[in-house]
């Protein structure tokens, strides 16, 4: 084995992808050790990962089904606020601790070698049993309270990765750019609050007028959302405004991991 | 190995912008969008090395703080880019650059044991089968399901120091990381560190401790301001670092200097009752120093200087005058002075604190304790002369 050390211009992404799972133990162990730490001390432990989408569910549902009265096409509101809350609670808890991997690790990172991409995508396996919970929660309400299940249901996990992909994408950029400028530490929170409102959470996108309805699909949630309705309930969804969202999902993540590695080289001169 | 070197360094340099590091938005749009950039200024913190290292060596690299020394080892641990040059290392390398990196304190002993091995580049698999030695050596089986953030400073860098002290790389590169633990476990650690050696691995040894170096090291480097000095035999390179270490610390007479002690811990304690926090005049006390020495300091002149408030010395206790010889070994140090019958009135003084190696100050501690003096019984009546005379001399009227 040898290792040749130099200021190297290009990226080479064999050798990068190559690395990555000669590290995938790490990423295991780092995501273990915030899955660990997150309940460590806690009276209600893994209880949290389900209260805190319910409540927001709930909260959703009342401003935009009792005050705003959305739509949910005979659905109990409670179970459709849910279903949006299984992905966004993870994506906006995956990029928020995303955005701050690695200026939390900044010790680590200086002290020792390892490609650092795995600080930000731990992140996104550390949130999967909270996620895998929210869904079994939601999962069980459903089965209650609906009898018609049909072949989408089989396209729902589809939609999962989907939102993992989104939520590690948005890590990566947001982690990269937090490192030269910390100013995204104040801007991912403010866009999170932001996105809980424009992302049909608690509503549909029928709601929007047809003309801006397409711009609503550049979040790439928005896409997610409506694909994971129409698997547990059938609900429409324009194909062509869905493709808007899978693309971002697609570029977002390719850009992201470019990014990220072309940044990576000075994360340690300049963290 | 086809007889390679394992490690060879060619022209190797590193340029660091000092400055302008991580700015803000505002700065950066600033800068894309007007032409009269002012110039961040650039210093080279390693220049044009040069070196090889042959399987089996265990190499040091000495030199004052800021010579780049760190930096070259960041290099070659992939932590950080070379500006231009090149190395190549031919064989697996781990790098120890810290102990306990990624430590967590809500995690217990045996989860810290698995993540921070981890961290340092071994497969789970690796850490199971060496689980029991780490555990064993580090002596805290005890408690390796509590977490570590309950355990004492001493354990936390035992188990630290014993995770990686069971790593089995071609190539390692250690910072400082043997002056960690008591003096038992340092000695214990630096016994694991030569049968790594003695295995046929190649070390690249960074440190201070001259002592440790010498001991470790066949042959090295010494650095000074980012270009090799010296790439020779390990003791004369030890040499000219000590000369040019001597010269340099002339300059700075008067600043602190951490390159021979560690520590020092001051106290003053009242000899008729231990924990008596107060003191008096005619008191008897003894000055305590605990002092934790990098190096062995042989026939060392240690002054202990009373002030009043107003930075006038009164009386100085120095152990040449008195022609008492003080030896610093490696590690900790007790020294103690005795002071009898206090001849000072109530008030506030200062104490400062020299050590002196050859005539040359190592360690200039300037108002290291301030103490309160109450009013005691240094007379017969009791009584004291009034505030303004800070000094109490036994006579007697005949």
């Amino acid at each position: 084995m040898q290792t040749i050390i130099e200021n190297r211009k290009g990226l080479n992404f064999k050798q990068r992808i190559y690395e990555l799972v000669e590290y995938r133990e790490l990423l295991w162990t780092l995501a273990y050790r915030d899955f660990r730490v997150k309940y460590a001390q806690t009276f209600l432990g893994v209880l949290w990962a389900i209260i805190e989408p319910l409540f927001t569910a709930i909260l959703l549902s009342f401003v935009f089904n009792r005050v705003a009265k959305a739509n949910t096409f005979g659905i109990n509101p409670i179970l459709f606020g849910l279903t949006g809350m299984i992905a966004w609670n993870y994506f906006a808890n995956v990029v928020s601790q995303g955005t701050n991997s690695l200026i939390l690790a900044q010790n680590m990172i200086k002290k020792i070698y390892f490609p650092k991409i795995i600080l930000p995508a731990s992140k996104a396996i550390a949130a999967l049993p909270d996620l895998l919970i929210t869904i079994v929660f939601t999962l069980i309400f459903y089965f209650i309270y609906w009898h018609r299940i049909d072949i989408n249901f089989l396209f729902f996990p589809i939609f999962i990765v989907l939102t993992l992909l989104s939520a590690m994408s948005l890590g990566f950029w947001f982690s990269a750019l937090n490192i030269r400028y910390r100013d995204f530490r104040h801007v991912v929170p403010f866009v999170i609050r932001i996105g809980l409102f424009i992302t049909p959470i608690a509503y549909t996108t029928l709601e929007v007028p047809e003309t801006y309805r397409w711009i609503f699909f550049i979040n790439p949630m928005t896409g997610v959302i409506e694909g994971i309705r129409w698997s547990l309930f059938g609900l429409s969804v324009n194909w062509n405004y869905f493709y808007i969202s899978l693309g971002m999902t697609v570029f977002l993540f390719i850009t992201g991991f470019i990014f990220f590695n072309k940044m990576e080289k000075n994360i340690a001169d300049i963290i | 190995m086809s007889g390679k070197p394992i490690i060879q360094v060619q022209n190797l340099s590193k340029k660091y912008r000092i400055g302008k590091k991580s700015g803000d938005l505002r700065e950066s749009l600033r800068n894309i969008f007007s032409f009269s950039k002012e110039k961040p200024v650039e210093i080279w913190a390693l220049k044009d090395i040069n070196f090889e290292v042959n399987q089996g060596e265990v190499f040091g690299i000495i030199g004052p703080n800021g010579s780049g020394k760190s930096t070259l080892l960041k290099i070659l641990s992939k932590i950080t880019y070379p500006t231009s040059g090149k190395a190549i290392l031919r064989g697996r390398v781990s790098s120890l650059l810290e102990v306990g990196t990624g430590f967590h304190p809500e995690l217990t002993g045996r989860e810290n044991i698995y993540l921070n091995g981890s961290i340092l580049g071994m497969k789970r698999a690796e850490i199971r089968k060496k689980f029991d030695e780490i555990v064993d050596f580090s002596g805290v089986e005890q408690f390796i399901d509590t977490p570590v953030k309950h355990y004492s400073s001493g354990m936390y860098v035992r188990l630290a120091f014993s995770v990686a002290a069971f790593l089995e790389p071609d190539i390692l590169l250690v910072d400082e990381v043997l002056s960690v633990g008591d003096m038992a476990f340092r000695q214990k650690s630096m016994g694991k560190m030569n049968e790594v050696a003695q295995s046929g691995r190649t070390v690249l040894f960074v440190s201070h401790n001259l002592d440790a170096i010498k001991i470790m090291c066949k042959s090295g480097l010494l650095l000074k301001n980012g270009s090799i000095v010296s790439n020779d035999d390990i003791k004369k390179i030890i040499q000219l670092y000590k000369i040019n270490y001597i010269i340099s610390n002339k300059e700075e007479n008067n600043t602190k200097n951490h390159s021979f002690i560690n520590s020092i811990e001051f106290k003053i304690k009242n000899i008729k009752n231990f924990n008596s926090l107060i003191i008096k005049s005619a008191d008897n006390l003894i000055f305590e120093m605990y002092i934790d020495s990098k190096v062995y300091l042989k026939n060392i002149n240690i002054k202990i200087l009373v002030k009043n408030k107003d930075n006038y010395v009164l009386f100085i206790c120095n152990n040449y005058l008195v022609k008492k010889n003080i030896d610093l070994k490696m590690g900790e140090n007790i020294i103690k002075c005795n002071i009898f019958k206090l001849p000072l009135n109530s008030g506030k003084y200062i104490i400062d604190l020299h050590i002196l190696k050859d005539g040359k100050i190592i360690y200039n501690y300037s108002n290291l304790k301030k103490i309160i003096i109450e009013d005691g019984i240094y007379y017969k009546s009791g009584r004291l002369p009034s505030k303004n005379i800070p000094f109490l001399v036994d006579y007697k009227w005949v």
